[in-house]
């Protein structure tokens, strides 16, 4: 691991990047190699759970291992390859975010509340996946109902970061982001309501897509707020993140949010091309608060981008300011609505003392932790007699004024460039007495959920041996724009054949559930 | 409408507990109490956002439903698999009222 505070921005010594190890295939060369024979699915899954078992008890990205239905899907997938079929994720292990129901299979969304929950039926997700020959490896670690932004807050056990065991992954999905960047999956699917696929994404040092909302179906989804919860994409290239959106995004009948919207082919817009590409540069994310190497790294990979040929626009945001405030109104307001489901009869925990009412709030009281109790009493104030239009109705309406800024900004330019994070990973245990310093460490990726808009982290260098991202925002369904622009940085960088060694002697974190294994 | 100023930020936290259905530990009671103190103070800055005449966006924007027609639907057993209790295919619960 390269140490001290390099901001450069090409070409930094790459890290053993052994070709002989199918863990750290890209997607693109994993399914290259199954296509050319020169392995079989069966052999790359096997290498991706003997690395799950070597160094998850570490990193504790899991909560639950499918080995069995890992080694079913692959031999699968290997069977349909024989019969001559072909496909980019034909084959290639992942992992999937613990709030995709997958029938038959815990899906815990990091609750106590579901410690034992096995749910009847496929989330879309898991669903496509399934049919395009994705082989899951198992359901990873998030904070519970993917509230937090540390994975600190799930029930079962914390998370460490590759690059520094003592660090957080960032989160919700940091169960996600630590797997694909400690060669424990080949790509992982995760949810981003306020930040939680970039921030996670940057935290860790791959790279991470949440789509317009409407890109990617819903069902399925655990719901937290469910006018922001979007699935995206967690991998180590943008050619990745393409080939994973494509199978994934698209109409589906089942989620009335689902946008009726053509899926291009996001692979054959990567050229490298980005001649004329014009990038706004928004003020309002480069003022204070911001570390000054993430800065200069940021700044670093921008002047990347337009060395090659891309012109900046300055655009502004005046309303930005007030994202952070709107989220924690609007995202607490759908949170309380939708975890009234919760109810200790029909699924989940329960309690068994008492008349209908105490056990409805003792079954609650003892299932949810603390940060989802904090945000569902948010919530409810916020949509209660005589709060309601001072808060939740308010907070709409500034709502509606951060996405015509976004609208107008996105008009004077392609994309939108900037950090996606204001530091890189904390110390575990740092924050988790202030929810407010938590939130604030999504200050510039909770403004694109209230908008509705795509955005990607991709790796952009290192602060203090920490990975951090830059952040490429776009259009409504225009992700194309968004994955153009990452392929051509990452073409013209190095950082994403970096790998974190993950040491041997930490300390555990916890063993994965296995269901099966 | 007219934004009001924000409520003070003292709230009763009892009434919220027994509004959303949900036990605190007295613990939780005495710490939430203090830091959503702190959130509701960081949010009153909304009532100062110069949202004029723009419009609001809500949960519901944009959705699109299907027709209204009979389709398949979860077998009861499936849907009563992670009850707590059942009861002849129902979901069973103690007495609604006394």
């Amino acid at each position: 691991m390269m140490s001290g505070g390099s901001t450069a921005s090409t070409n930094p010594p790459a890290e053993s990047h052994a070709d002989a190890d199918p863990t750290r295939w890209s997607v693109a060369e994993t399914a290259a190699q199954l296509r050319s024979g020169a392995t079989t699915s069966l052999a790359v899954t096997d290498a991706y759970l003997a690395q799950i078992a070597a160094e998850d008890d570490v990193i504790g990205a899991y909560l639950t291992v499918t080995a069995d239905v890992a080694r079913a899907q692959a031999r699968s997938a290997d069977a349909r390859r024989a019969a001559g079929e072909d496909g980019p994720l034909l084959g290639v292990p992942y992992a999937l975010k613990d709030l995709f129901t997958t029938a038959g299979v815990l899906t815990t969304a990091g609750s106590r509340m579901l410690a034992d929950y096995v749910p009847p039926d496929d989330s879309a997700v898991y669903a496509r996946l399934s049919a395009a020959g994705a082989v899951l490896l198992g359901k990873t670690n998030m904070d519970e109902f993917a509230m937090g932004s540390s994975t600190e807050n799930s029930a079962f056990h914390p998370t460490a970061n590759p690059w520094d065991v003592t660090r957080v992954p960032g989160g919700s999905s940091g169960g996600s982001t630590a797997a694909v960047a400690a060669g424990m999956a080949a790509f992982a699917i995760g949810t981003d309501t306020g930040g939680s696929i970039r921030q996670p994404a940057a935290l860790c040092g791959v790279v991470g897509l949440k789509p317009t909302y409407g890109r990617v179906s819903r069902r399925g989804m655990v719901a937290f707020a469910s006018s922001l919860d979007q699935a995206g994409p967690i991998t180590r290239t943008a050619k990745d993140a393409a080939a994973v959106l494509g199978a994934v995004a698209g109409l589906d009948p089942l989620d009335a949010t689902s946008g009726d919207v053509g899926v291009p082919d996001y692979g054959s817009t990567l050229n490298g091309d980005v001649t004329g590409l014009r990038l706004g540069i928004l003020d309002e994310y480069f003022a204070a608060g911001l570390d000054p190497e993430v800065r200069a790294a940021v700044e670093a990979a921008i002047d990347v981008l337009v060395a090659a040929g891309a012109v900046r626009v300055r655009v502004q945001l005046p309303s930005v300011r007030y994202a952070v405030a709107t989220y924690y109104l609007i995202a607490t307001a759908e949170c309380s609505a939708n975890l009234a489901r919760y109810d200790g009869f029909r699924y989940g925990a329960s309690s068994d003392t008492g008349g209908v009412w105490e056990r409805l709030a003792a079954a609650r009281g003892a299932g949810f932790g603390e940060e989802v109790k904090r945000r569902i009493i948010l919530g409810t104030n916020a949509l209660s007699t005589g709060y309601f239009d001072a808060y939740y109705a308010q907070a709409t309406r500034v709502r509606g004024l951060i996405r015509t800024e976004f609208e107008r900004a996105l008009d004077a330019c392609d994309v939108i460039v900037g950090p996606t994070v204001p530091a890189p990973a904390f110390r575990r245990g740092e924050k988790m007495d202030d929810p407010l310093a938590m939130y604030l460490n999504d200050i510039y990726t909770i403004a694109l959920n209230l908008a509705g808009l795509p955005g990607a982290s991709v790796p952009c260098g290192f602060v203090a041996g920490l990975p951090i991202g830059l952040q490429i925002m776009g259009r409504a369904f225009d992700e194309a724009s968004i994955l153009r622009t990452a392929d051509a940085y990452e073409a013209r960088t190095a950082w994403t054949t970096r790998a974190p060694a993950v040491p041997a002697d930490a300390a555990r974190i916890r063993p994965p559930r296995a269901l099966d294994a | 409408m007219t934004p009001t100023a924000p409520p003070s930020p003292a709230f009763d936290i009892d009434a919220l507990a027994a509004l959303a259905r949900l036990d605190l530990t007295p613990s939780e009671r005495d710490r939430f109490r203090a830091q959503l103190g702190d959130v509701l103070a960081y949010v009153a800055q909304l009532a100062d956002a110069p949202v004029g005449g723009g419009s609001a966006v809500g949960q519901g924007a944009g959705v699109r439903l299907r027709d209204d027609v009979v389709g398949p639907s979860l077998p009861r057993a499936a849907a009563l698999a992670n009850a707590a209790d059942t009861l002849a295919g129902y979901f069973r619960v103690p007495p609604m009222r006394e």
